[in-house]
């Protein structure tokens, strides 16, 4: 019995070493930029386009935040809503800023459905910011888990933009 | 002792070690293959970048993740609550749908409502304990309830339907953000603590990370050790202190597999401490410390002098990884800090087994035993255990035998009694009665 265990775990072990190098078949996907700039349009996977059109600083019960302001193109061939398709988060000094809606224009857009092909404008999101010097670093990820890079698969990352404030 | 009064007797610990008993199988399996996964790319068998690495952090990971329907179903064999019901609601926290909700609301700052009007707080559910213990815990307060109050005939009905509906909601509105809460307060008395008096931080994790991994509240500080890489390109605050607890949980398993008498116990032990040496503690926790409760103390002290240790010689982490013996890599930056952070190691492993033989433990039953290799019991353990069972059964009847024998006595003075007292009464046998009960009462 012992043997035998012995022996099953060395074949999984071979197996485990073996399989990664038996790998043959070529996959391909999109692979997206690791940084990006403001107006630019920016593939952030297979299906979904990101423009950012605009940056604002909005004073709100004694805060700043940063609001921005952008394009989503869902580019797949079903209909699709913002919350299932990307996230964008932001930072000022490696520090993940805190989101607040209240200071966007019409937070309904962020869960408003588009179909294949068609371009959501004007949809916003805002930060609470830390200091008004430093830049923030908007991080704009894709409904990817990973990406294939010369064939191998990598976690998903996402395309950072840095925007300075106005 | 009735069976609701032992329940009623039962500690914190003793809960927690009930519903961690049965799953610590799988828990030990997947800790062992996250082990395998870290060493095989240590030695570059495997790529991170790889089909097999995802496969294989997959079969480590998937445990960990779906943990609280494990914990449901263990849960609700402890609270005496329906386990597939239990489960049910542990699938619904982790709903792919719903987990991405909630990630997405907290990452745009939604607010979250149900029905437009009940605020549902921001949790996270994959991997979590405490929410579903206690989900678990009022679903078992639910069940009787409702049992009593719906009607035999819509019971198969009403009863999932009801049970399902009020223990999901209940635990999206206030029993689930209860962990999140804790580990927030825990987050930010920690990186207060940091700010204040930093050598104190890695005592503090060192010695109480048995307590934060029971709550889940472990993966709150997360977040502090993740961004003080970013800034400050190392961490002081999880990982020292992590690695000097899990080191410790290693000494108590390898000082249990070393004095236990059990092999089987000697057996799951060792496995235990092989896998707290590369950081995924858990069956040391579960399996050993908690159960034995001295070895639980022993480790508290022993992860506390470690995590002092490495406090007093700041020692830093300069990569997120698994805090066991693999993660020394991570501390490797420059020979102090590398020196300091195998010391700590051995400082805790060393400090924790030698306090675990001096302080003792009591032998797990056989029961238990069993319970936690998943494994039947061995032929010469069951024919003990067989032994013990006819030596108490005969034990048992021998006591039945006299119970039998005082009842009949107490049955017959009884009837003597009453027929007597009748016979007084009736004015019949006053005189024989008094007569004939001098010598009886003599003899």
């Amino acid at each position: 019995m012992k043997k035998i265990s012995i022996i099953l775990t060395v074949i999984l072990l071979f197996s485990l070493v073996g399989c990664s190098k038996a790998e043959k078949k070529e996959f391909t996907s999109h692979i997206p930029p690791e940084t990006a700039e403001v107006g630019q349009d920016i593939q952030i996977d297979e299906t979904n386009h990101i423009e950012i059109t605009d940056i604002n600083i909005k004073e709100f019960e004694d805060s700043k935040y940063v609001v921005i302001t952008y394009d989503w193109t869902n580019d797949s061939k079903s209909a699709a809503t913002s919350d299932k398709s990307f996230t964008i988060t932001a930072s000022q000094d490696d520090v993940g800023l805190k989101p607040n809606l209240k200071v966007v224009e019409d937070k309904k857009k962020l869960v408003t459905q588009i179909e294949g092909g068609e371009t959501l404008s004007g949809m916003e999101q805002g930060f609470a910011l830390r200091n008004e010097e430093s830049p923030v670093i908007l991080s704009i990820k894709g409904k990817m888990f990973s990406v294939f890079i010369d064939g191998k698969p990598q976690s998903a990352y996402p395309v950072k933009v840095t925007v300075e404030l106005p | 002792m009735t069976a609701t009064q032992k329940e009623k007797k039962m500690g914190v610990f003793d809960i927690i070690g009930g519903i961690f008993k049965p799953i610590l199988i799988v828990i030990i399996g997947a800790g062992v293959l996250q082990a395998v996964r870290d060493v095989l790319v240590q030695v570059g068998a495997i790529s991170k970048v790889s089909s097999s690495y995802i496969f294989l952090d997959g079969l480590g990971n998937a445990v960990f993740y779906f943990l609280p329907i494990f914990l449901a179903i263990a849960s609700a064999q402890v609270f005496k609550a329906t386990p597939f019901l239990a489960a049910a609601t542990a699938a619904f926290l982790l709903y792919p749908n719903i987990v991405n909700m909630y990630e997405w609301a907290n990452n745009v700052g939604w607010n979250l409502t149900l029905f437009g009007a009940i605020p549902i707080t921001y949790a996270k559910y994959p991997s979590s304990v405490l929410p579903i213990i206690l989900i678990v815990y009022v679903q078992s307060k639910i069940e009787p309830l409702l049992k009593k109050i719906i009607p035999d005939l819509l019971m198969s009905i009403l009863f999932p339907v009801l049970t399902l509906f009020v223990t999901c909601i209940s635990g999206i509105i206030i029993l689930g953000p209860i962990g999140t809460w804790i580990g927030d307060a825990l987050a930010a008395g920690i990186t207060w603590l940091n700010n204040t008096v930093s050598w104190l931080v890695p005592t503090v994790v060192g010695a109480m990370s048995p307590f934060l991994v029971i709550t889940g509240s472990h993966y709150s500080l997360f977040p502090v050790a993740t961004q003080n890489l970013a800034q400050l390109g190392y961490d002081t605050v999880l990982i020292p202190g992590m690695m000097a607890s899990n080191m410790a949980l290693a000494g108590v398993s390898f000082a249990i597999a070393i004095r236990s008498k059990q092999k089987m116990y000697k057996s799951y032990s060792a496995s235990a401490g092989i896998t707290s040496l590369f950081g995924i503690s858990q069956s040391s926790l579960y399996g050993n410390a908690i159960p034995l409760k001295k070895p639980l103390y022993a480790s508290i002290i022993g992860g506390g002098i470690g995590g002092f240790y490495a406090g007093i010689t700041a020692i830093k982490a300069r990569s997120f990884v698994t805090p066991g013996l693999l993660a020394l890599v991570g501390f490797s930056s420059d020979t102090g800090n590398l020196i300091n952070s195998i010391l700590t190691c051995v400082i805790s492993f060393a400090a924790t087994f030698a306090l675990t033989i001096i302080m003792g433990f009591e032998e797990p039953d056989a029961n238990t035993v069993a319970e936690l290799t998943g494994q039947a019991i061995s032929e010469e353990e069951s024919s003990d255990m067989q032994k013990a069972a006819e030596e108490a059964r005969d034990t048992a009847s021998e006591a039945e035998v006299a119970a039998a024998e005082i009842g009949y006595e107490a049955e017959k003075a009884t009837i003597t009694s009453g027929a007597t007292q009748l016979g007084q009464d009736l004015g019949l046998t006053e005189k024989e009665e008094k007569s004939a009960d001098k010598p009886d009462a003599k003899e």
